[in-house]
């Protein structure tokens, strides 16, 4: 798929995160997409475009536009 | 007391010469010695697993009877050193190592080097992903069974075990957290524990296959 294809409302851009399509402003970082979902980052395994983003990157990594994003949450408790 | 071979011999005519040869070599890490690392260590050594690494940093308090693999004479007493006890009046001739102290995403790749399958067994929700992002990296081809979500009484058929990546599993229902309006029980934790020993188990004999 192209990029291109993804777009959708104006000035915004699609992600895929666990196989739904998401819009996001470009240049959002991924600890402030996590926020908007109310997941909170130290409890969340990230992989975007099949690499694993280290916990300390989560303020900085941006969303590339199209990004398959897999998020897995985790729930305390064992 | 039975000798080794008294024991390898039950083993093998119970489970199968060929399958017992296979557990007997089994090398397993398990990550937390709570509800879940416990009961995951009781039932690997039960069916005669060769080596388990045993880590947590915690001692045993009277709050954990409700549902960890501990007894009200241990209370007080490191739990690597409370459950290696036990596991050794199930099989004297078990190896174990014990590891005594706090996990972290960085030392788990060093500790854990060699072994054949990782379970993680935490109890805090950072160490969760913390544990999966290093064994993935850090440990690469690595057997890992995670867990995420077996707090309160709810259905037993929601804990489920579902693979994410070859040989890595996450068992649970990744919903019921531990909190004020629902704790952790035995009965519920102790289904999730049995999946995460019986997904070891499965990774040990070689088996990898999606759920259906």
């Amino acid at each position: 798929m192209r990029a291109g294809e993804l777009m959708s409302t104006e000035g915004m851009m699609q992600i895929i995160c666990n196989d739904e399509k998401k819009e996001i402003r470009p240049g959002t970082a991924l600890v402030a997409f996590l926020a908007e979902l109310g997941v909170k980052p130290d409890t969340v395994f990230v992989e975007c475009n099949g690499v694993i983003i280290k916990r300390d990157e989560y303020e900085t990594y941006v969303l590339p536009e199209g990004a398959r994003l897999e998020l897995i949450r985790f729930v305390g408790g064992g | 007391m039975p000798d080794r071979k008294e024991i390898e011999d039950v083993l093998a005519e119970r489970h199968g010469a060929a399958l017992q040869a296979r557990i007997a070599e089994g090398v397993v890490g398990v990550m937390g010695l709570g509800g879940l690392g416990s009961a995951v260590a009781v039932a690997l050594v039960r069916i005669g697993i060769g080596k388990l690494l045993l880590a947590d940093y915690d001692v045993v308090e009277l709050s954990n009877l409700n549902r960890q693999y501990y007894f009200a004479d241990q209370i007080g007493l490191p739990k690597t050193v409370a459950l290696r006890d036990t596991l050794l009046r199930i099989n004297p001739y078990v190896s174990l190592e014990i590891i005594n102290e706090r996990l972290s995403e960085e030392r788990i790749p060093f500790l854990f080097q060699g072994v054949d399958v990782l379970a993680e067994c935490f109890d805090d929700p950072v160490m969760k992903p913390a544990a999966l992002r290093a064994a993935l990296t850090g440990l690469a081809g690595v057997g890992y069974v995670g867990a995420s979500g077996m707090a309160g009484f709810g259905d037993n058929n929601r804990i489920v075990t579902r693979r994410i990546y070859p040989r890595v599993y996450l068992v649970g229902d990744a919903q019921a957290e531990v909190g004020p309006s629902q704790g952790l029980m035995a009965p519920r934790v102790g289904i999730a524990a049995h999946h995460q020993a019986n997904q070891v188990l499965r990774l040990l004999l070689g088996v990898d296959e999606e759920s259906e």
